[in-house]
C-alpha cells in the first residue's frame, strides 16, 4: 500500500479515535468553549437583534387592525391591577395577623437580579438551551434561576466571562417543583424536549383540571416559590399516579430578554 | 488557504444555526449546514478532508450546543470519512445520486448522534418524537443538499480534489491532448 493510500485510512481513523477519546473521557474544555462563545457573542448579538427588529417591523404592519381591541384589553387589565393591589394589601394585613413569615415579594426578587438579552439558541433539536449576553463579569453563577415577567425560563448551566448558557425548563434534564394553584397539589414539572412539559408524581386522587395554573412550589431550592410555570392542557391517569401535560407560560420561541435572579 | 476558509464557513454556519436558523425559530426543523459542509468535503475532496471538516465542525458545535463534548464530533467525523469513501465510488454530478448519497449519510449521522446521546444519557427523547424529528431533519437536509453543494462548488471550485476533476480542468486537459496530437501529426507530415 502506498503512503497516500495508507494516509486515506490512517487520518480518518485517528480522527475517529480522537473523537471517541474526547467522548469517553468526558473531556470538558470550559476555557476554550468560553473563548469560542465570547468570540461568537458579538456576531450573534448583531444578527439576533436585527432579526428581531425585522420580525417586529413585520408584526407592526399587521398590528394596526387590532389596535382598538388592544386598547380595550389594556383598560380591562388596568382595572384588574387595581383589584389585585387591593387584594394584595388585604393579604398582607391578614398575614401579619397570622404572624406568617412574609414571602419575598416579586419586587424584592427583581432588586437583586441581572437583566440579559438572548443572543443565541441551541443548534440541535435535543437540548433546550439559550445563550445570554451576561456572564461571570456581572456576578452570574451556575445554578441561578432565570425568569421573565411571564414565568420561569430555566437555570444557568454554564458561565463564561461575558456570556452564559441557560438550560430551559423544556430540556429533558430540567425539573421544577410545581404546585397547582387552585387545589395546592404538589408535583414535579419536568421537560420533555418538546414544546410541552409534564407534571409528574401527582397522586391518583389529586384534584386537577384542564386550564389549572401551575406555579413553582419552592421545593428543591433551585427556584423561588409562586412563579408561574404554565397551564395544564391534558391529564393522563395511570394505575398509581397521574400525569399532566403543562403548556409553559413563557413563549420560548419569542424569548428575547430574561432576568437572572442572583438571590432569592 | 482552504482550511481558513473552511473554519470561517463553519463559524458563520454556527452563528446562523444558533440565531436565525435555530430549530426553535423554525418550528423544530434543524438545518444542519455544518453536516452538509462535512458531506460536501467528503464527497468532493476525499476521506481526509471530510473527516477533518467533520472533526472541526463537530467540536465547535459541541462547545456551544450544551451537549457532552464528542457526541457531535464523533458522528460528524464518521460521516465525513464515510462520505469521502463514497465520493470516490460514485458519480457526483448526477443530482439523483447526490440526493440518495446525502439521504443515506444524513440518516447515518442522525442515528449515530441519537444513539450516542441515548447511550451517554445526555438526553432521552421520546421514541415517537425522536422518529418524527429525525425524519423531518433528514428530509429537509437531503432536499437542501444539491443547492448547497452547488454553492460550495462555486466557492471551493478552484481547489477541487484530484479524484473528481472539475469540468474546467477536464476541458483544459482535452484541449491540451488535442493540441499535442495536432503538433505531432504536423511534424510527421513535414518530415514526409
Amino acid at each position: 500500500m502506498s503512503f497516500f493510500k495508507r494516509r486515506k485510512v490512517l487520518v480518518p481513523g485517528v480522527l475517529i479515535f480522537l473523537s471517541f477519546l474526547i467522548l469517553t473521557l468526558r473531556f470538558t474544555s470550559d476555557s476554550s468553549s468560553d473563548i469560542f462563545l465570547s468570540f461568537l457573542a458579538p456576531f450573534q448579538k448583531v444578527l439576533t437583534s436585527s432579526w428581531t427588529r425585522l420580525v417586529r417591523f413585520k408584526e407592526n404592519l399587521s398590528a394596526d387592525s387590532g389596535k382598538e381591541d388592544l386598547q380595550k384589553e389594556v383598560a380591562r387589565l388596568n382595572s384588574k391591577i387595581v383589584e389585585l393591589e387591593e387584594e394584595k394589601l388585604e393579604n398582607q394585613r391578614l398575614r401579619r395577623l397570622l404572624i406568617f413569615k412574609e414571602r419575598t415579594s416579586f419586587e424584592e426578587l427583581l432588586a437583586d437580579s441581572v437583566g440579559a438579552k438572548v443572543i443565541g439558541r441551541e443548534p440541535t433539536n435535543w437540548y433546550r438551551i439559550v445563550t445570554i449576553d451576561k456572564g461571570k463579569k456581572e456576578g452570574i453563577q451556575k445554578g441561578m434561576p432565570v425568569i421573565t415577567a411571564e414565568g420561569i425560563v430555566g437555570y444557568i448551566d454554564e458561565t463564561g466571562r461575558n456570556t452564559s448558557q441557560v438550560r430551559l425548563i423544556l430540556d429533558r434534564s430540567a425539573s421544577v417543583g410545581g404546585l397547582i394553584q387552585r387545589s395546592r397539589e404538589n408535583g414535579v414539572v419536568r421537560g420533555r424536549g418538546t414544546a410541552l412539559c409534564e407534571m409528574v408524581y401527582l397522586s391518583p386522587e389529586a384534584d386537577i383540571k384542564k386550564g389549572d395554573l401551575v406555579i413553582s412550589s419552592g421545593l428543591g431550592g433551585r427556584y423561588p416559590s409562586s412563579l408561574r410555570i404554565g397551564k395544564i392542557v391534558s391529564i393522563k391517569k395511570e394505575s398509581f399516579l397521574q400525569k399532566a401535560e403543562v403548556l409553559p407560560s413563557v413563549d420560548f420561541s419569542r424569548l428575547e430578554e430574561v432576568l437572572v435572579l442572583k438571590k432569592f | 488557504m482552504t482550511i481558513f476558509l473552511r473554519i470561517l464557513l463553519i463559524t458563520v454556519f454556527l452563528i446562523l444555526q444558533t440565531t436565525i436558523l435555530s430549530p426553535s425559530r423554525l418550528y423544530g426543523v434543524r438545518i444542519d449546514l455544518i453536516l452538509l459542509l462535512t458531506i460536501f468535503f467528503g464527497l468532493y475532496r476525499g476521506e481526509i478532508q471530510g473527516g477533518l471538516t467533520g472533526f472541526m465542525g463537530g467540536i465547535l458545535e459541541d462547545s456551544v450546543s450544551g451537549s457532552l463534548m464528542g457526541t457531535g464530533t464523533l458522528s460528524k467525523t464518521v460521516v465525513g470519512s464515510l462520505s469521502g469513501f463514497l465520493g470516490t465510488k460514485l458519480y457526483q454530478k448526477n443530482i439523483l445520486v447526490q440526493l440518495v448519497t446525502s439521504f443515506v449519510l444524513i440518516l447515518i449521522h442522525e442515528i449515530l448522534y441519537l444513539s450516542l446521546i441515548f447511550f451517554y444519557k445526555m438526553a432521552s427523547p421520546l421514541l415517537s418524537a425522536a422518529f418524527k424529528v429525525t425524519a423531518i431533519t433528514v428530509l429537509i437536509n437531503t432536499l437542501l443538499s444539491p443547492p448547497f453543494f452547488w454553492g460550495m462548488k462555486r466557492i471551493f471550485g478552484r481547489w477541487q480534489g484530484s479524484h473528481q476533476p472539475s469540468e474546467q480542468r477536464d476541458r483544459w486537459r482535452r484541449r491540451r491532448r488535442r493540441r499535442i496530437s495536432f503538433h505531432t501529426r504536423t511534424k510527421r507530415t513535414r518530415k514526409v
